[in-house]
C-alpha cells in the first residue's frame, strides 16, 4: 500500500521538474508553454503533499511522518538522477 | 576567504568550509558506518553462517535456563540477549558467583534458531559497526562519545549554516551537472544534502539527544541525588535484591514471557536476565525487544524468579522522558520494517556522500585557486591526502572487515578482535599509501583496491561456506543472497567511481607544464 504514496512522490516530483524552465531545456530543447508549465507545478505540488498524507493515512500518523519524508526523499533523489542521466 | 566581515551569507559559508572540514573525516567514518548499522543484525547473520534455524523466543529462552541450570547452576546471575525480528540466534551470559566485573567473552555461549548451544565461528558480528558509530575504537569509551559529540555538533552547525549558504536550494533542487569540475562536486553535495535534509537534521540532532545525559547532566544532577536515584526514576529500575541462600527453582519462563507479551500489548521480550538464579530472593527482570514501536528505552518488567509472580507494571513515563525515548528510537530506526528500513539506508547514504563531496568539494575548490598547482602548500597537501585515505580507503576497510570474517582462521584466538584489526590495518594502510603516491595514483589505487575487494566477498564467500549468492537465491534466503548483492552494488559503484577518475584528463596541470616548457625552450 505505501507503493501508492511513493508512485505519486516519483510523479509529483516529475512534474515539478518538468515545470522548471531550465530541465525543460535540457529535456525537450525548448521551453514549455506557460499554461503547461503552471500545470505542472500545480499538480506536481499536490502529489507530493499527497504522497506524504497518504503516508500519514496508509502507515497511521507516527510510523506514516517517518515513512513520509522517506518516500519524498526517495522520489526526489530518482527524479535528479533520471533528469541527469536523459539531459547529458 | 576571510568572509567573516562580509554579510550573513558570507560568514555562513565560512562557518560551514571550516566547520565541516574538521570534523569531515571523522564525520564520514560515523556517517559511514551508521548506515551499515541499519543492517547490524543482517551482518551479524551473514558473518554466522554456521546458525540456521527460524527464531523462536520462547523456545529459545526455556533452552537457555535449562542449558544455564545444568551448566552454571550458582551464577550470581544469568542473561539472554533474544534474538529480535530479523535475527536468528540468543545470545547467553552468566556472572560467576562473587565475580565484580564480568568479561562477557569469557561466559557467553550462542544458540541456534532452536535454542541449541551452536559451534560458530567466532565474529564480533555487525555489532563492530555499530559500536564503531559512537564509541569509536582503541580508546575509552566516554572520550570516544565525547569526540563523536563534538562531531555531531558540528554537523549540526554545518547543516544549519549550509541552508543559509546555499544560494538557490529550490532552482537547483534537481541539479546534477557531471564533467563540469567544481561545479560538479557542488551539486553533488547539494544534491545529498538538500533532498534528504529532513533525514540529515534529524539523525544529528536525534543523534545528540541520545548521549545527552553524557553531554548536559546537569538537570539530572540537580533533580537527583545519585545517578542510581535517576534511573530509578527513570527506568523504573528497583533496588537489586540479596541473596536468601534458601534454593528455590526458577519458575517457568513460558509463563512470564506470556504475561509481558499481554503486559506490552503483544510486544516480545528483547532481553532477560535472573539476578541469583536458583535462590528464593532472586529476580528477573524482562526488557521488551526494539521491534515493536518507535520508543527504544526499553519497558521493563520484574517477575519473582522461584514464584514467577510479575511485579506491578511501572507507571507510564513522563512527557519528556518518552519524547526522549521516541527520538532515540527515530535515531535507531530498530522499529522499521524492511521497507523503511531501505529508506533509512538511502537517506544515511546521502549523508555519507554529502560529507564525502563536502571534503572532495574543499580541494576542488582550492586547486583552481593555487599560486603553483604543481606544489600546493602543506595544509592543502594534509586535506587532499586524508580525503584520499578517508574517501577511498574506508570502503576498503569495510571491505577487508568483511573478508577478514571469511578468511580468518577458524580456530584462531582472539578472532573478533583481529576481524576488527583488519579493519583498521585496511585503513591505516590507505593512509600510508595515499601518503606516499601522487594523489591522482592514490585515489585510482585505493579507488580500484576497494572495488576488487567488495568484489571479492561474493566470490570468497562461495569459495568458503554453502551459503553463497546461487544457493541462497535459490533458497530465497534474502538475508544471504541480499548482503552478497549489496557487495556487489558497492564493488559497482565504487568500479564506476574508479573509471571516472581514470578517465579524467589531468589537463590542468599538464597544460600548464607543457606551457611552461614552451616558454623555456
Amino acid at each position: 500500500m505505501i507503493l501508492l504514496p511513493m508512485l505519486a512522490s516519483l510523479l509529483g516530483f516529475t512534474l515539478l521538474c518538468l515545470g522548471m524552465s531550465r530541465h525543460q531545456r535540457d529535456l525537450f530543447g525548448r521551453a514549455m508553454s506557460p499554461g503547461r508549465t503552471v500545470a505542472a507545478k500545480w499538480i506536481g505540488w499536490t502529489l507530493v503533499v499527497l504522497a506524504y498524507g497518504g503516508s500519514m493515512l496508509i502507515e497511521g500518523a507516527a510510523l506514516g511522518a517517518v515513512y513520509g519524508v522517506g518516500v519524498l526523499t526517495f522520489g526526489a533523489l530518482v527524479v535528479a538522477f533520471t533528469v541527469t542521466g536523459m539531459s547529458r | 576567504m576571510n568572509g567573516v566581515n562580509g554579510g550573513l551569507r558570507q560568514s555562513m559559508a565560512w562557518l560551514h568550509t571550516w566547520a565541516g572540514l574538521l570534523v569531515g573525516w571523522l564525520l564520514l567514518a560515523i556517517f559511514a558506518t551508521g548506515t551499515s548499522a541499519y543492517f547490524q543484525d543482517e551482518i551479524t547473520r551473514w558473518m554466522q553462517p554456521e546458525i540456521t534455524g527460524q527464531r523462536q523466543i520462547t523456545l529459545a529462552s526455556e533452552r537457555a535456563l535449562d542449558w544455564l541450570q545444568k551448566n552454571q547452576p550458582g551464577a550470581d546471575s544469568w542473561s539472554i540477549t533474544l534474538p529480535g525480528p530479523r535475527a536468528i540466534a540468543s545470545t547467553v551470559y552468566w556472572k560467576p558467583a562473587g565475580e565484580t566485573r564480568r568479561s562477557l567473552r569469557d561466559h557467553t555461549i550462542t544458540l541456534d534458531g532452536n535454542g541449541e548451544p551452536v559451534v560458530s565461528r567466532a565474529t564480533i558480528g555487525g555489532f563492530f559497526l555499530y559500536r564503531m558509530h559512537f564509541d569509536l575504537h582503541y580508546m575509552p569509551v566516554l572520550w570516544a562519545r565525547w569526540i563523536v559529540g563534538f562531531c555531531a555538533m558540528f554537523m549540526l552547525v554545518a547543516i544549519i549554516s549550509g541552508v543559509i549558504t546555499h544560494k538557490k536550494i529550490f532552482a537547483d533542487f534537481f541539479t546534477l551537472r557531471f564533467g563540469k569540475g567544481q561545479r560538479s562536486w557542488l551539486d553533488a553535495h547539494n544534491l545529498s544534502a538538500v533532498l534528504a535534509l529532513p533525514f540529515h537534521a534529524m539523525i544529528t540532532f536525534t543523534g545528540l539527544v541520545t548521549l545527552q545525559s553524557l553531554y548536559m547532566p546537569w538537570g539530572m544532577t540537580v533533580a537527583y541525588p545519585t545517578v542510581a536515584a535517576y534511573s530509578a526514576d527513570a527506568y523504573g529500575s528497583e533496588a537489586p535484591p540479596v541473596r536468601s541462600g534458601n534454593a528455590a527453582p526458577v519458575a517457568p519462563i513460558a509463563e512470564m514471557i506470556r504475561q509481558a507479551r499481554a503486559a506490552w500489548g503483544g510486544a516480545e521480550p528483547g532481553y532477560i536476565d535472573i539476578a541469583f538464579p536458583g535462590d528464593a530472593n532472586g529476580i528477573v527482570r524482562m526488557f521488551r525487544g526494539g521491534g515493536d514501536g518507535m520508543a527504544a528505552r526499553a519497558k521493563t518488567l520484574q517477575f519473582d524468579a522461584a514464584t514467577g509472580h510479575m511485579h506491578p507494571v511501572p507507571a507510564a513515563k513522563g512527557a519528556a522522558s518518552e519524547t526522549e525515548s521516541v527520538m532515540v528510537g527515530l535515531h535507531a530506526g530498530r522499529y522499521a520494517p524492511y521497507l523503511l528500513r531501505w529508506l533509512y539506508f538511502l537517506c544515511s547514504l546521502a549523508g555519507t556522500v554529502m560529507v564525502a563531496t563536502g571534503l572532495i568539494l574543499w580541494t576542488a575548490k582550492r586547486r583552481v585557486q593555487l599560486p603553483d598547482p604543481e606544489r600546493p602548500h602543506i595544509g592543502f597537501r594534509l586535506v587532499e591526502r586524508l580525503n584520499i585515505a578517508s574517501v577511498a580507503g574506508l570502503p576498503l576497510a569495510f571491505a577487508c572487515h568483511f573478508l577478514a570474517n571469511r578468511l580468518l582462521p577458524l580456530r584462531m584466538d582472539g578472532r573478533p578482535d583481529w576481524e576488527v584489526h583488519a579493519f583498521f590495518i585496511a585503513w591505516g594502510g590507505s593512509l600510508v599509501l595515499a601518503c606516499l603516491l601522487s594523489p591522482r595514483r592514490g585515489w585510482l589505487a585505493l579507488l580500484a583496491a576497494s572495488t576488487a575487494a567488495f568484489a571479492a566477498i561474493p566470490v570468497v564467500d562461495a569459495l568458503t561456506t554453502d551459503r553463497w549468492l546461487v544457493p541462497s537465491l535459490l533458497h530465497g534466503d534474502w538475508v544471504f543472497a541480499g548482503f552478497d548483492l549489496t557487495m556487489i552494488a558497492l564493488a559497482g559503484a565504487l568500479g564506476f567511481a574508479t573509471w571516472k577518475v581514470y578517465k579524467r584528463p589531468t589537463v590542468v596541470v599538464r597544460r600548464k607544464r607543457a606551457a611552461t616548457r614552451e616558454v623555456s625552450a
